[in-house]
Formats: C-alpha cells, structure tokens, sequence
C-alpha cells in the first residue's frame, strides 16, 4: 500500500445548510492514492453531503479541499469532473432507450458539430470495457440490460471521462449476493489499472470485504478512520451508532405444543403460460421464525401475493389455521389473522398523504374499536391508539398529525410494524422487512419479529440478505425456480450452503462441498 | 383535534388557492388591457354586478346552488381518483326526471317537493351507474364513458323535451311543473333567494362528514391516494371507485332538481349551462374540501352573475368569466409552481427576518 500519498484531502470541511442544519462538522480525512476507502454512516449521517460536496455539487460552509496536493473550488460537478473525480450513483442517470455508447458518450460526443463520430465511440467504449474486464455489449439498448451491468455502463461513463478517484454511492444496495461478488472483482481491478475509489455504504460486511481503510462518519462528525485488518464489523457498527448492535434473535427452543399456522400443498401458478410457483409445500409453524431464502426472481413475488389474497392459485391447497384460504378476499385472509409487512412500504404499506394517525389504523379501520356507532371514525380512539403506538415502538415525527411521507425510511416503517403486530395476529408475513434501513432500525424490526416468535406467533420472513435469514430464523426453506427445493434447520448451516442450494444445486453436490 | 401541524398544513392550502386565484385575476387584468380596455373599471363592473346591491347578490345566491352540487359531485368522484366528467349529462338526466315527476304528478306539496327532488337526483345517479358498471364488469375507462353519456344524455334529452305532452314550441321547453312541486324562496323580492340554497348547505355539511368522519369515506381517500396501499391493507378498490361515482352521480342529480324546482320550472332544449366546468374549477379551487368549495361557488356564481353588468357596462365580453375560470384551473393544476412562489415568498421574509443568511 502506498505511504502518505493522498490525492484527495477535505481539510476541517464544515456544511451548513440555510435552516440551520449542520450537515457536516469540522470533518478532516485523506485518501490516499490507489487504495480502496470506505466511507461507512447511518442513513443522514453526512457522508453524501461529504461526497457531495466533493464533487462539487455545492460548495462547503468552511474548511478546504486538496486534489494531488492543490487547493480546488469547485462550482460546479463539470469542474470536479475535469480534475479527474467521477461519481457512479446510486440511482442510475442512464436512458434506457438509448445504447450503452450513446449514453456513455452524452454530452462528450466526439466528432465535430454536425456529426457524432458514433463508430468511433463504439471502439473507444469496447475498449475501456475490455481494460476493465467488464464485459459490456457498446451496442446493447440499455433497457435490454441487466442492473449490475446497467451499474458497469455507469462505471464505463466515469471512466471515459478519465476519472482518477471513482466514487460509488451505495453501490450494492441494488445487487444480489452472486452480483456483489462480481462487483467486487471490479473494484479490485479497477484498483490494480491505478484508480483509487470512494466507496460509500452502510453496508459493513461488503466494506469490511473490500476496502484498505475506512471512515466512519456519524452525526456529521468523522468518528476515525482504521485499517481494515485494524477493525470488524461489531467494531464499525458500535462506531456507527455509538452503542453496541446486536442484530438476530439467539438461541430458542422448539415451542412445546407444535401447531401448523400456515400450510401450502402443491401450490402452483403461472402468470401467461409461464410457471412461476411449481407444486411448493410450505408449512408454518407456532413460534417459529421460517425464513424463505432465494436468489430474487424465483417466485417468492408469487408466493407472497398468493398468500397475502392478492393473486389465487391455479392448484394446490392453501389453509390457514386450519381453515381453506383459497378464493378468499385480501381482507377475509387478513381478518383470519394474517399480518404483511410488504416489501415496499411507499406503494403497499402506507397512504403516504394520510397522516401518521391515519396510517396506523391502516387495515383495521373495520374494527368496532375504531368506529362510532359503525358508521362514523372514532377520532378518540384513534388518538389514543396513536399515542399508544408511538410510545411503545419509538415513532419518532414531530406530530401524528403530519403526513406519513415526512418520516425517515425507519420510522415509516415503524408505523407499519406498530400497526400490524399491535393487531395481535397469528401469522406475521414480513417481506424484506429491513430494506433501506438503518443499522438502528434494523436492530428493532429484528427485536420486534423475535418477540413476535418468542410470544407464540408464526413469522415468516422473506429476505435476500442471507445475513439476516440467517441470524433469525429458526427453520430456512430455499425457494429455486418456483419450487422449494430444501428445508433445514437453521444449526450449523453455512452461507456457502445455502447460496449452493439457492443456486439449484442439489444435496449431494452441497454435501461434498461442507 | 386543531394543533399546529393541522393549522399549519391548512395554512399553507389556503395560501395556495388564494395565490391561484390571485394569478389568475393578474393574469385577466392583462387579458383585458390587452383588449384596449382598463382592467380596474372592468372587475368594478364585474364586482357590481355580483355582489353590489340586494338583487345581485341575490342573483349570487341563486346561481351559487347548481355550482356547489357540481363542484361536489367532482370532488367527490376525485376523493377515489376517479375523473367523473359526466356530471352536465348527469345534471340533464335528473332535470328531465324532476320535470317528469313535477309536472305530471298532482301531490301535496309535502310529498310533491321531496319527491320530485330526490327521483330527480336518482335520475342523475342512474345515468353515473351505467358508466360506473362498465368501469366495474368490462374495465371501460370513466372518462371515456362518461364523455359519451353527456352526448346522449343531451339528445336523448332533447327528444323526449319534444316529445313530452304539454310542450311548449315557443319556448321549445317541457311544460312547468305543478306548483305543489316548486320550491320557494326564503325572502321577498328583492331578496328572492331560494330555498334550493338551504339544500346545498346541507349537501355540503352531508358530503364534508361522509368523506372526512366516515368509515366508508375513509376507504374512499384511501383506495383515491394509494390503490395499492389500500388494496394491501384489504380495502375493495372496486367497490369504492363504484360508491364514488355512484354519490357524483347523486350530487349531480341534485343540481338538476334543485334548478328545476327552484328556478327554472322547466327544462329547455339544448340546455347547456357549463355547470361542470365551472364545478371542475371550484373543486380545484376548494381542493376538496367541501367547504371552501362553497366559498369558491360563491365566487364563481358572483362572477357569473356580474358577466351581463360588466358586458353592458365596459363591452367586455361576458366569456372573459369562463377565461378566468379556465385560468383558476391552470394555476391550480400548477401546484408545485405555486408552492415554489409561496416558498420563495416564504424564505425571502425569513431571510429579512433574520439578517444575513448561512450562505
């Protein structure tokens, strides 16, 4: 690794934004060229105001930025630009009608004024994918493509612009487990071409996996800066939140009296002749936590929309406490006793323009307590629920009566889950119940599904993060190509296992390989 | 139940509307000077003619009725999110069967009066279900068929004006109808307000708690702001778009009673008030809310009203009303512009509040 080497400098930058909101106090740290920095913080912790400002999308309150040793002002992102800096952001800028090349090449179009010089751009951007390794079509539409390859495509654009220090947003927020593993043998080789790269995340296992040191930035401040072989994850979570996390539920015993909550029997479905559920068996038990793990796109979408009533199956069987479940209506399986937190809360768990009050009795508007003489709302009660809610699961807003919308990711997410495990149901279905979150908020939805559990109820959780599947659950059940094709308990199993069955690959293979 | 975050949203909505309507007034001052004519001695006339003396405004008044059960009817179709643009043929229909009811019936009045205006309601209700049941079994769009109705509403209407016993070609309008069925006014002239203007008040009260205290009103928000959310938390999508139309259709239904009874004791052929449009813009200026929507009712009938003062007077067009009209929608629809002025307006105040800023 290099020595006292930094080709990027923030010296004492402070930001404050008009309103009176500090963003970024008094932060020093340098990059040093050719390495792999990691810039770790909670959601609103200042990290993208950092990086913002770096790349001068506004200008910092005080303190001075060095590039290669000289002090820079940017005022604009085209300057930071041409001082070799290249951001890759979180939410791709890209066209999908357009080709890799044409949007790569945007507002850099070589050729003269009347013409692009297109072929020429094709080569150029074959042949950075090719120094690169990155494997990209010049030529394919982009809405053809792949995320991870449409996040190559905006990699390609920082680099055509010949940026030195790349720096990635949030880069693994929108990758499967198999994508990060390819992602990060980018990194390393866009490392060993020379580059250097700011990598900003909160995801401490992928920073931990790739980084040479990282910063950890919390409540505007730069809490320090460590060698990775310095550090660990518990480490840079306590760094992050100040306290120490801990994440998962701990050993639990089998519940005593065994109960099926939940069954499906050779359930199968296909959306225009293509099969999406093949003759999956499914079974829930009391006071468990049964994890369903899978690479995105093997029908667990199907799986949750038959469940929750939104979509009937073509075959099979579907009960629910004993009672048959098919051909019922969203709210019939609801009142039955089934609680969802759904994936997206922005589009199924909240009515953003209603207010934080409203948002809580959001599916159990019908119930008697909340209603007066059957017809009318009862304000009172709804008050008095609210106020309840709020204590009990630390919604934190400046007034119940302010919209849902005005509430960080975390909180909302604390109103759905206030709402729905306050109803007192017998199943909860909780589909990527921590996505987007906070490693604080994060420890509580995790809290809260195991006290769920450890009350009696049956949680059935749908996640892609491995990680959290397998801090949770008490049994995991691998969902591959609409079928579930593995059930194990969750002792001694390993992450390498799971990814093989996730993959198709069956016992016998996995076997040899633990 | 009134705390600050409530006083200020409500704040900030009022200043929206009121900085629309302000536009748009701006916006026709141009308009008219454009014209080679002094906008100030224009909107005097136009004032006058609205709200200047005993008759006009009881003039005001009248005109006020069919606009406010317009505006409702949207605003409650657009609760749902459903565009009920079909309100003018739903309006014609429940005229047509107030005139059936009223003129060919002989009742006392205590069953004559309610009669006539609630089957002529249901008349405007039943031209909203057909719509509303294509957008229910076949996924019709409403917008589009509701467009379509309007059509045949006004020929159909306009054959069975013809072919009515009792039609009066010098007219060419239905017979009046009985007097047990007439609805009168509060006051002698000239303050001849009619007593259709106590209905209205009460459609608005009705409406403001069906929407906004109501179990079923608060499925209806629901299923209009998020039909995923709604459809996820076990809200039936369908049935409330159909519920919506259903009460549009109603409220419409009432316009047309309520003018017939009250005012106009007949229905002539080709009638076409535009009450619709200018039920669109007092929706949009009210934001829904059924109140302000009144307050804005009042706002356009004076406008109305004052057009044939202001036409005689300064010899602008009686149009220019439906210019500013449109206007009111356009800066309406123009949310975000305004919201941008209102900040702005906003920050340049605290910034001369509190000296020099950060930056």
């Amino acid at each position: 690794m290099n020595n006292e080497n930094y080709i990027v400098q923030l010296e004492h930058i402070t930001k404050e934004f008009p309103g009176g909101v500090v963003a970024n106090k008094d932060i020093s740290l340098g990059i040093r060229q050719g390495e792999i920095h990691s810039i770790a913080g909670e959601n609103g912790a200042g990290k993208s105001t950092l990086m913002s400002i770096l790349f001068g999308l506004y200008p910092q309150t005080s303190g001075t930025i060095k590039i290669k040793g000289k002090e820079v002002r940017f005022s604009s992102s085209g300057e930071a630009i041409s001082m070799g800096l290249g951001m890759v952001h979180q939410h791709f800028m890209l066209i999908p009608k357009f080709t890799v090349t044409q949007n790569i090449i945007l507002g850099m179009e070589p050729g003269n004024k009347l013409k692009i010089d297109y072929k020429k751009a094709v080569e150029e951007v074959r042949a950075l994918s090719e120094q690169y390794g990155l494997n990209i079509d010049p030529e394919a539409k982009v809405s053809d493509i792949s995320v991870p390859m449409q996040q190559r495509v905006e990699i390609l654009k920082v680099l055509y612009r010949r940026a030195e220090v790349l720096i990635f947003d949030e880069p693994t927020a929108v990758l499967t487990p198999q994508e990060i593993d390819e992602f990060c043998g980018i990194m390393e080789r866009l490392r060993e071409q020379g580059k250097t790269i700011i990598f900003i995340s909160h995801k401490l296992a992928e920073v931990m996996r790739v980084s040479d040191r990282i910063s950890v930035i919390r409540l505007g401040r730069l809490i320090g800066t460590k060698d990775v072989k310095d550090t660990d994850e518990r480490d840079l979570a306590m760094m992050m939140v100040g306290r120490e996390i801990v994440l998962g539920g701990g050993e639990h015993q089998h519940a005593k009296e065994e109960k099926t909550l939940l069954e499906l029997k050779d359930i199968s479905y296909s959306e225009q002749k293509v099969g999406k559920l093949n003759h999956v068996n499914l079974g829930l038990r009391n006071e468990e936590i049964l994890g369903i793990a899978g690479v995105d796109g093997n029908g667990q979408e199907q799986l949750v929309d038959i469940i929750c009533g939104k979509l009937k199956p073509d075959s099979g069987s579907y009960t629910m406490l004993g009672e048959d479940m098919r051909g019922r209506t969203i709210r019939e399986i609801k009142e039955k006793g089934l609680a969802v937190i759904f994936e997206d809360r922005h589009k199924d768990g909240l009515v953003l323009p209603y207010s934080v009050k409203q948002n809580l009795i959001l599916g159990y508007q019908n119930r008697p307590r909340f209603l007066k003489n059957r017809i009318f709302i009862n304000q009172k009660e709804l008050d008095k629920n609210a106020e309840e809610l709020k204590e009990q699961f630390d919604i934190r807003c400046g007034s119940l009566d302010a919209p849902a919308s005005t509430l960080s990711g975390g909180n909302q997410q604390k109103i759905i889950l206030a709402r729905e495990l306050s109803a007192d149901p017998e199943v909860i279905m909780a589909v990527q119940p921590t996505r987007g979150l906070d490693l604080g908020a994060i420890e509580f939805v995790h809290k809260k599904l195991v006290e769920e559990r450890n009350k009696g109820k049956g949680v059935l959780l749908f996640s892609l993060e491995l990680d959290e599947i397998l801090a949770l659950a008490d049994r995991i059940a691998i969902i591959f190509k609409g079928e579930i094709v593995k059930v194990v308990e969750n002792k001694g199993v390993t992450k390498e296992q799971l990814g093989a069955y996730m993959l198709g690959i069956a016992d016998e293979e996995v076997a040899q390989d633990a | 139940m009134l705390n600050s975050a409530k006083l200020k949203n409500a704040g900030s909505r009022i200043a929206i509307s009121a900085i629309a309507l302000v536009l748009s007034i701006l916006v026709g001052a141009i308009i008219v000077a454009a014209l080679g004519k002094d906008p100030i001695t224009v909107y005097s006339a136009l004032f006058e003619g609205a709200f200047g003396g005993a008759l006009s405004l009881t003039g005001t008044f009248n005109r006020m009725i069919p606009i406010v059960f317009a505006g409702l009817a949207i605003a409650v179709g657009q609760k749902c999110s459903v565009f009920n643009i079909g309100v003018d043929g739903q309006i014609l229909i429940g005229s047509l069967i107030s005139v059936y009811m009223g003129a060919f019936l002989n009742l006392p009045p205590i069953i004559h009066i309610p009669l006539t205006m609630v089957v002529g309601a249901l008349g405007g209700m039943l031209w909203s279900m057909v719509p509303a049941l294509l957008n229910l079994k076949k996924n019709v769009s409403v917008v589009f068929s509701t467009i379509m109705m309007n059509y045949v509403a006004q020929y159909l209407c306009n054959f069975l004006i013809q072919k009515m016993p009792g039609y009066v070609s010098n007219k060419l309008a239905t017979p009046n109808i009985q007097d047990s069925a007439a609805i009168s006014n509060l006051f002698p002239t000239p303050w001849g307000i009619n007593s259709g203007i106590l209905i209205s008040l009460l459609a608005v009260v009705v409406i403001y708690i069906y929407v906004f205290r109501t179990r079923a009103g608060y499925d209806l928000r629901a299923a209009g702001f998020n039909r995923h959310a709604a459809r996820s938390a076990g809200i039936n999508i369908k049935k409330n778009v159909f519920m919506a139309m259903m009460v549009s259709g109603l409220l419409a239904g009432f316009a047309g009673s309520t003018e017939v009874a009250g005012l106009t004791h007949c229905l002539v052929e080709n009638y076409a008030p535009g009450y619709m449009a200018t039920g669109i813009a007092v929706a949009m200026l009210g934001q829904g809310n059924p109140f302000a929507i009144l307050l804005a009712s009042f706002l356009f009938a004076g406008m109305k009203n004052g057009a044939p003062l202001m036409q005689m007077k300064t010899g602008m067009s009686n149009q220019f009303v439906s210019i500013v009209q449109g206007l009111i929608i356009v800066f309406i629809c123009s949310e975000n512009f305004i919201r941008w002025i209102y900040i702005k307006l906003k920050t340049k105040k605290k910034v001369r509040e509190n000296g020099n800023g950060s930056n």
